[in-house]
């Protein structure tokens, strides 16, 4: 019974002591590090302290290449298009292009047209999608970008 | 997904210092201490989003595991270290204390801290989880794998031992 009371007194001098919190860098690289796990939030490497808070860095300018292609196609709905300019986008941020690649999905005749010259020509309509493979190199995410777009393709007509 | 991320950062806020403690007497400095609870907390993340777990912030017996399991780990690759470097020679930061006085003129405290940090390996572990952690004897039992009778003698053991060093070190002062 008196050891009982002597270890009751112990017990309660320890409850006086509080365990140290985690430093103020710990804590915050910890909780940046669940915001990425939960997806929320991306931890940029090497400091733990800045947190960007919002989609993957990629998503940034994967989100701008998407309005770039909705904008080219509906204001140039017959126009030859040159593809997007991926490889600026990207080596703006810090992103490398591994590779590029073109690939014709589709060709669709779509008769004989007179340009502005008077000459005669044949109109095709290609369905074009492109392919970029891109490395953060920050992170070692590698994306593939899809970019489907339609081309014009005007071809001189000299025999009918 | 953002609630679960808050409910996993209050119980961090919640547990972060008794899980910093207990790693403590794991890692040589406490930065070790913190990767060691780093280590743990993302272990339990992935290991909570596994199937019917439901993802919610784990148990603390689970996570005091985990830190022991990260800490041994630390510990091989320590000496193995050590053996490689034995020519450096590492210096005790002084104002780096595991525990705080409530009370900062809390002279019994200052010394009951010291004597917690000199208890061994085996005796602190016990004491941390109970008293900071407020795990039962069956729990601690499961994170040392040994038997609840072995926990509460370890427990009783190192509350003898510090009460002995704390009236050796009040004898001292006043000697």
């Amino acid at each position: 019974m008196r050891e009982a009371v002597r270890y009751e007194a112990m017990e309660k001098a320890l409850l006086r002591l509080m365990p140290a919190a985690l430093s103020e860098t710990a804590q915050a690289g910890m909780e940046a590090q669940l915001d990425e796990l939960s997806g929320s939030v991306e931890v940029l490497s090497g400091d733990a302290g800045v947190i960007r808070h919002g989609f993957p860095r990629w998503a940034k300018w994967l989100g701008g290449i998407a309005a770039a292609v909705t904008i080219g196609v509906f204001a140039f709905p017959f126009g030859n298009q040159e593809s997007a300019p991926l490889v600026g986008i990207a080596e703006d941020d810090g992103m490398v292009v591994i590779t590029e690649l073109d690939r014709v999905e589709n060709v669709l005749d779509e008769g004989l047209f007179v340009d502005a010259g008077g000459s005669a020509v044949r109109k095709m309509s290609v369905r074009v999608v492109g392919e970029s493979r891109i490395l953060d190199e920050e992170t070692g995410i590698e994306v593939t970008l899809t970019e489907p777009r339609r081309e014009m393709v005007l071809l001189p007509v000299s025999t009918f | 997904m953002g609630s679960l991320s808050d409910a996993w950062k209050r119980w961090l806020a919640e547990n972060g210092p008794r899980l910093l403690l207990f790693a403590r007497g794991w890692g040589k400095t406490r930065e070790d201490a913190e990767d060691l609870v780093q280590e743990a907390v993302l272990k339990m993340w992935h290991y909570q989003q596994e199937e019917n777990r439901g993802g919610k912030p784990p148990d603390l017996p689970l996570v005091f595991s985990t830190i022991r399991f990260a800490g041994l780990m630390l510990h091989r690759s320590e000496k193995r270290r050590r053996k490689r470097e034995e020519a450096i020679v590492y210096l005790n930061d002084f104002q780096d204390v595991w525990l705080d006085p409530m009370m900062e003129d809390d002279e019994d405290s200052v010394r009951l801290r010291d004597a917690v940090q000199n208890l061994s390996d085996k005796l602190r572990e016990v004491i941390v989880m109970k008293t900071w952690g407020g795990l039962t004897f069956a729990q601690i039992s499961e994170v040392l794998a040994i038997s609840p009778n072995t926990a509460a003698s370890r427990y009783r053991y190192a509350l003898e031992q510090l009460t002995q060093d704390l009236k050796q070190m009040r004898e001292e002062r006043h000697a």
